[in-house]
């Protein structure tokens, strides 16, 4: 007698189910392995975007530091940048002072955007990626820019009118 | 033979030819060719060398082959190997702060960072320090005890333009200092990253909750938050920073909210670093400053004792400006000593004004208020008796000054004269800090400095640059550069110091 050709027997139905459900279970762990350490890799790495402040904590103008991301953020009313706190002589924290970046470490004087006002540094500090999602300032940590980058944000805007009373 | 002993130290392998020359860890005296054994290595129980090898505590390179580089003397002596009692800055790199029997120096070294408010300016991982100065979270794997002991000392040696001040530490707490921070590595040898990780955020955590309890009133609050590590304030002085006694009295409170804030804005070139603090712990800093200030003025004070209490600290006994705390302050103070040219040519009204408001822009505080017309006159008559040695009325007739011209340079050519004839000193920036400037006690006035601009008169911008400042490196100009380009750099400056615009106030 002839099988059917869409029929299979009890013997190859349950080796197929079998088969099917092994490797599902195999594909959900290894995708659960890789999306794990897909993330890890992130969690340790400072090369990412990262949320950094809600826009209406910034003041309107002025620059905060953020030594924990090595990084400030500049507001100068609706332009937002950030730049790299970075000395670009041998890598120490500067300071940001009155007018500009100071180098505790060896006395590099930086000016208001970055510019090198007096040595030993002779590149102006880098700047950062900057983007604005859901009302909150994401830097991207990793890539310096050689160039100045704003983030335009848009005025009139409720989250713009409380200015920086608490700040 | 070479004795090859393997290791693990939280997860970090390390291979060590330590125990060819130093069989059982003993220490060896070099004769010859030959090598002679001297005293054993004493019980280290509960360590043991199987466990821990050699380099995790004494340091030096395990697998180098030659004397030099087995015992890092090379690379800052980042490596050099510690014997004897130098051991102790090792301990630190395994086990937590807190006491250890045989390591009390590096614990008091530790204590006396927190005290001397070491961490007011430099950063430690897991100590939430302050971010002005270099972080030293991993200065033992850079530097060898004698250099971090030399950097404490005399920090202006290396590099030249430091400005960390000199802080008043015996040779044995600066020895302490340094073997706790000979202990802080990079490679930590007890938190893996995800450890650090946590307790950075535990530290975040508590740090946002500010201080439990302050202390009530007084002087507490002033020890708590390390302002007398520095400042003076009545018998207790830090030898660092100014006076804090009558500040409060003298300066007002807005103006010490604000420098609590943001000294450089008062003071432009201020070295003091911004302290963390709580909107509390603010009002009670204030609060307690001002509390002194009550007591009430000084009039009536023998003016020798007025400038031993007020003058001194900053222009010295001797009167030539190298008082104690001169070199942590944003500007020299005058000198008396020997400067008659430089008297001769101001006008009594500008001393007068000097002590009794104050000169904005610098650490100079207004004295008016405190010392009443008797007392400031009393302190000028001193000054022109004991220190400049002239008579207060011999003042010499000046050169006139060079008019005006109707027109002033075009922008490029005064940027070309500036660059010319100030970069060398006042920077290109005009922030002071130029090539030389270092050559120069006074050093050059920063040029950025807008309260101080904003209170002086284009006459006498025009006069230092056309008759230089006696007392000063500044030269005359008057006949090297021409009366359009002395006045175009004056606009110059006047920009630069952000005070165009606004009219000087009348002297």
């Amino acid at each position: 007698m002839e099988k059917p050709l869409n029929q299979i027997n009890r013997r190859q139905f349950f080796f197929q189910a079998a088969l099917w459900a092994g490797l599902g279970v195999l594909g959900t762990t290894l995708a659960w392995i890789f999306g794990d350490l897909w993330s890890a890799a992130g969690r340790f790495s400072s090369a990412r975007w990262v949320p950094v402040t809600p826009v209406n904590q910034l003041p309107l103008e002025g620059v905060i530091p953020f030594p924990e991301y090595r990084i400030a953020l500049f507001r100068a009313g609706q332009k937002i940048g950030a730049i790299s706190l970075e000395c670009t002589h041998l890598g120490c924290l500067v300071n940001v002072v009155d007018r500009g970046f100071f180098c505790p470490c060896h006395g590099s004087y930086f000016g208001p955007l970055g510019q090198v006002y007096s040595g030993p540094a002779t590149l102006p500090l880098p700047w950062h990626r900057v983007m604005d999602r859901g009302g909150w300032i994401w830097v991207h940590l990793g890539k310096k820019l050689g160039s100045r980058q704003w983030l335009e944000v848009k005025q009139g805007e409720k989250k713009f009118e409380k200015g920086m009373e608490g700040v | 033979m070479i004795a090859d002993i393997s290791i693990n130290l939280s997860g970090i392998p390390s291979r060590e030819h330590c125990l060819t020359c130093h069989p059982q860890g003993r220490a060896v005296r070099v004769s010859g060719r030959d090598l002679l054994l001297q005293k054993s290595h004493p019980p280290i129980s509960p360590h043991s060398i199987d466990d821990l090898g050699c380099t995790a505590c004494h340091l030096g390179e395990g697998m180098a082959r030659d004397l030099v580089i087995s015992h890092g003397r090379l690379g800052n002596e980042a490596r050099k190997v510690l014997a004897g009692q130098d051991l102790q800055a090792s301990c630190y790199r395994c086990h937590d702060l807190k006491p250890l029997p045989g390591a009390e120096k590096a614990w008091q070294g530790f204590q006396l960072f927190s005290t001397n408010a070491c961490d007011a300016c430099h950063n430690v991982d897991g100590l939430a320090g302050g971010r002005y100065g270099p972080d030293l979270s991993a200065i033992g794997s850079f530097l060898g005890l004698k250099q971090i002991q030399k950097a404490i000392e005399d920090p202006k040696a290396d590099p030249k333009n430091s400005i960390m001040p000199k802080f008043s530490l015996s040779p044995e707490q600066i020895q302490a200092i340094s073997y706790f921070l000979k202990s802080r590595t990079s490679k930590s040898l007890h938190e893996t990253p995800m450890i650090k990780k946590v307790r950075m955020k535990e530290q975040a955590r508590i740090r946002g909750k500010g201080l439990e309890k302050v202390p009530e009133g007084g002087k507490a609050i002033l020890r708590e938050k390390k302002c007398l590590a520095c400042h003076k304030f009545g018998e207790e002085d830090g030898q660092i920073a100014p006076d804090l006694t009558h500040m409060a009295f003298m300066r007002g409170e807005d103006y010490i909210k604000t420098f609590l804030y943001t000294p450089g804005k008062e003071i432009p070139g201020a070295i003091m670093p911004w302290i963390r603090m709580t909107q509390e712990e603010e009002k009670r800093i204030v609060h307690s400053l001002q509390e002194r200030g009550k007591e009430g003025r000084l009039h009536g004070t023998d003016a020798k004792r007025l400038y031993m209490m007020i003058c001194q600290r900053c222009h010295a006994a001797q009167g030539d400006g190298l008082g104690t705390i001169q070199p942590n302050l944003a500007n020299f103070p005058r000198a008396f000593w020997k400067n008659q040219e430089f008297f001769k040519r101001i006008p009594d009204e500008r001393i007068v004004k000097s002590i009794g408001k104050g000169i904005p822009g610098t650490s100079m505080p207004p004295f008016g208020e405190l010392l009443g017309h008797e007392g400031v006159d009393s302190l000028i008559h001193l000054i022109f008796h004991e220190f400049i040695r002239i008579k207060r009325s011999e003042k010499r007739s000046d050169l006139t000054l060079p008019t005006p011209p109707a027109e002033m340079l075009p922008r490029d050519k005064t940027e070309k004269d500036f660059g010319k004839y100030c970069s060398s000193c006042h920077g290109v920036a005009g922030n002071g800090k130029g090539p030389e400037y270092l050559k120069y006690l006074p050093r050059p006035r920063d040029l950025t400095n807008g309260p101080f601009f904003r209170s002086i008169t284009d006459d006498r911008i025009a006069r230092a640059i056309s008759d230089g400042v006696p007392g000063t490196g500044m030269g005359p100009f008057r006949d090297k550069i021409s009366p359009e380009t002395i006045w175009s750099l004056v606009n110059r400056i006047r920009e630069l110091s952000g005070s165009d615009g606004k009219t000087a106030e009348s002297n």
